[in-house]
């Protein structure tokens, strides 16, 4: 880490009324970062607006690089992530795309660069409403992925990301992902910890060996054929289950120095303990299945949500075991994936797969909705519901993949 | 033998197309007598570079069943007849996907046959080409090594020669009037031409090569590592400067111990400590070299001001603000040439710079555990300080 940022000694969290983008602001400062690199795109230029407004203020001294694009932007702290920097970098939709080929090489380099994607539609149609496809593009490349829901767990989780992306067990990039506009634009009430509670909770990045100084001269990425790359890929293939027992730890650290956060690091349980039927989605979209989940509890459905705040690593063992109680599984998509397996989600055929093993496989419903930043209203979360009890009761679940809210 | 392999070892782009005109015609040879075949480069060769070594195979076998029996691997593991036409490549092979020095003659099967064209007597030859632990036959066309580009074609004759003196070596699949007729009919192909093939049948020399002939020297061997055993990041670490070389002038790197690669694989850059600025930007050893390093600081600080106040020496302090700046270029006479300001930027290194203040983060990124030998408590204090003064 390069240089350290003073503020003023405070031991008790401050209460800010902030949205998304300004809480992962807010940890930015707190987590001292190095260099932060900037091209606008909404809804990620939340943040970096919100970063440029911490630097301009003097409460955060770091090097904040303005890029010609994405492509750059990603290049920049990927090398000053070499260099030993703490770094930052972000995009949304058609930008993450753009930076695709930089995508690609940070995990192979071990490159523990945290970055934001504020959800967004790919182009075309020119959109800027969420779909979570932009960040799940690089789903199978070794980047560690996460959704985030509110303000308080975006500031937390980017605690959480540089503890986890830095171990030098794992050395992964990590994309928290955060719906545009339902998150990246919202304010809500913030706990933002002092800084000498990050302190303890989050080491200086320490790149040790693999650190390019002249000091340490080291040849970074040459070029490897057949007989070396298989074997750099099981390095990250085993860089990335390391990753589960790393998230464990950092979860547990951050209720030990915090006094908060969850129990169950990977996923998010609401009233799933007794659920007949359970809902399972990321992101925001949690929002209006509680409260449909409230109303029918009222009415003595038995319905239940899993909110997965982790996509990779998967934690598929964790989530069979919630799952497996129920007598039918719902899960909603905001995202696609053309010509799979059921013409389903990206997360159903997923969970669809860590099913297959287990004892137990209740039927499960695939849904898409809420794309393009489309409302997901209790209507739709209603009639997911109503179908999910119809295949419990036959105990058998179509293969079809249900779109919901879309005119027809 | 159900099945002909032969490999051709060149060089890049100098004799791509005649390698590539070679195997076409072994397989066009044989298709003549009824057999299938197939003629292809070597996937992670890189033909495209100067002058490396590379290779092409050309398989040809009686049915369709034996040649995808041949094919079925990445490719040859053996091969009946080695054609190497450049003879300077005797002495072995280190191509771009190759770890290490292959002998010539190493897949070469026994009683095999290595064809090459020369001009070198056997016994010359011998001297460079490795032992082998099975006889085999050395075959010459009496003939220099034929060089072109990689968009231009010498017509020397070469690749029909060769041709030729195959029809000799393996008549059972290539016949000398296969070879003519194919000869004639391809697109560059020319009744001159087939006289060559023909007259090369006729002068091919040939000799057997006993096991105890050859070059003794051991190839360099090595293991690959395991998965678990690589550095991490798809990083290599710089090899040891090693011992300075006799009289002074340079250093004979050390091997890196995990990247081998026998010879010219493993030269790799050595950082100058002594002239490095340390400027944090890239470990590029070039930086180590004084005169690139004047060129860096002309791009990255001031421009050819900066460039001029290294030459002349003059305080720092002056070149705060833009106006100084303009003011100072007023005063400022034309630099000389790059010879009157050799020693400018190690001076400047011994300065305080002031604007470090306002320099950023990673300019001032802490130094790692020292892993050179001799940069440990006694040289430690002067990287400091330099580092801290370069702004980098």
């Amino acid at each position: 880490m390069a240089t350290v940022t003073e503020t003023k000694a405070a031991s008790e969290d401050k209460e800010l009324l902030i949205s998304g983008s300004e809480a992962v602001a807010e940890s930015l400062t707190l987590a001292d970062i190095d260099v932060v690199t900037a091209y606008p795109i909404r809804p990620y230029d939340t943040v970096m607006q919100a970063i440029a407004k911490k630097i301009a203020n003097g409460q955060l001294i770091a090097e904040y690089i303005v890029a010609e694009g994405e492509h750059s932007q990603f290049e920049i702290v990927k090398h000053a992530s070499t260099v030993g920097a703490r770094v930052f970098c972000g995009s949304s939709g058609v930008g993450w795309m753009y930076a695709m080929e930089c995508l690609v090489v940070t995990p192979p380099l071990r490159v523990p660069m945290v970055c934001l994607v504020g959800n967004r539609a790919l182009d075309d149609p020119g959109a800027f409403g969420v779909e979570h496809n932009d960040a799940l593009v690089v789903r199978d490349l070794g980047w560690m992925l996460c959704w985030i829901d509110t303000s308080q767990e975006a500031l937390d989780t980017t605690l959480i990301a540089y503890r986890v992306a830095e171990d030098r067990r794992v050395f992964l990039p990590l994309a928290i992902s955060a719906d545009g506009a339902f998150l990246t634009h919202s304010q809500a009430i913030t706990m933002v910890p002092p800084k000498e509670k990050v302190d303890r909770y989050l080491p200086r990045y320490d790149r040790g060996d693999l650190l390019l100084h002249p000091d340490n001269p080291i040849t970074v990425a040459p070029q490897a054929n057949e007989d070396w790359v298989i074997e750099i890929r099981r390095q990250n293939d085993e860089a990335m289950k390391r990753a589960v027992g790393v998230i464990e730890e950092a979860y547990a650290d951050f209720r030990r120095v915090f006094g908060r956060g969850p129990e169950n690091p990977w996923f998010e349980e609401y009233m799933a303990d007794d659920a007949e039927v359970i809902l399972v989605g990321m992101g925001t979209i949690s929002l209006p299945i509680k409260v449909a989940i409230r109303e029918m509890r009222a009415k003595g459905k038995k319905v239940g949500l899993i909110r997965l705040r982790w996509f990779r690593p998967f934690p598929f063992e964790r989530l069979v075991k919630a799952l497996s109680g129920a007598r039918a599984i719902g899960v909603i998509d905001r995202d696609y994936s053309f010509g799979s397996p059921f013409h389903s989600g990206v997360v159903a055929n997923e969970i669809r797969a860590s099913l297959y093993n287990a004892d137990t496989r209740p039927p499960l419903l695939s849904f898409i909705c809420g794309l393009g930043g489309r409302e997901v209203t209790l209507e739709d979360v209603n009639k997911a519901v109503d179908m999910c009890y119809a295949a419990a009761k036959s105990g058998k679940a179509d293969a079809k993949t249900h779109w919901l809210g879309v005119r027809e | 033998m159900s099945a002909l392999i032969c490999e051709v070892v060149y060089r890049g782009i100098f004799q791509k197309n005649l390698a590539a005109r070679i195997v076409r015609g072994i397989v066009l040879s044989a298709r003549k007598s009824e057999r299938w075949g197939i003629a292809f480069g070597r996937y992670g060769d890189s033909p495209q570079r100067n002058g490396i070594p590379a290779k092409d195979f050309a398989i040809v076998a009686d049915t369709k069943e034996e040649l995808e029996q041949n094919m079925a691997r990445y490719e040859p593991k053996h091969v009946d007849v080695t054609i190497c036409v450049d003879d300077t490549l005797s002495k072995g092979v280190e191509s771009w996907a190759w770890y290490g020095l292959q002998p010539i003659n190493r897949l070469t099967v026994p009683d095999g046959t290595v064809l090459m064209t020369s001009l070198q007597p056997f016994d010359a030859l011998l001297k460079d080409i490795h032992k082998k632990d099975a006889p085999y036959k050395l075959s010459l066309i009496r003939a220099k090594a034929s060089f072109s580009g990689l968009w231009v074609y010498k017509e020397d004759h070469t690749e029909v020669r060769i041709l030729g003196a195959l029809a000799k070596i393996a008549p059972s699949f290539l016949t000398l009037d296969a070879v003519a007729e194919a000869i004639k009919e391809m697109e560059w192909g020319s009744e001159l031409k087939v006289a060559s093939a023909r007259k090369a049948f006729d002068r091919i020399e040939t000799r057997a090569v006993k096991i105890t002939e050859g070059n003794s020297d051991v190839p360099f061997a090595f293991e690959m590592p395991k998965w678990w055993e690589m550095r991490e990041g798809v990083t290599i670490p710089a090899i040891p400067i090693g011992k300075p070389k006799e009289g002074g002038q340079g250093y004979v790197p050390e091997r890196n111990p995990y990247f081998k690669k026998f010879s010219t694989r493993t030269m790799r850059p050595v950082i100058d400590f002594d002239t490095c600025v340390k400027c944090n930007l890239d470990c590029v050893p070039r930086l180590g070299l004084r005169r690139d390093a004047r060129r860096h600081l002309r791009r990255q600080h001031g421009g050819v001001l900066r460039l001029r106040r290294v030459r002349g020496r003059l305080p720092r302090r002056e070149l705060h603000h833009d106006g100084q700046r303009v003011r100072l270029r007023r005063q400022r006479q034309p630099v000389g040439d790059v010879a009157q300001g050799q020693n400018g930027v190690q001076d400047m290194a011994r300065r305080q710079d002031r604007r470090q203040e306002n320099h950023g983060a990673v300019s001032r990124l802490p130094f790692p555990r020292p892993v050179r030998r001799g940069a440990e408590a006694g040289s430690r204090v002067r990287r400091h300080r330099d580092h801290r003064w370069y702004p980098g």
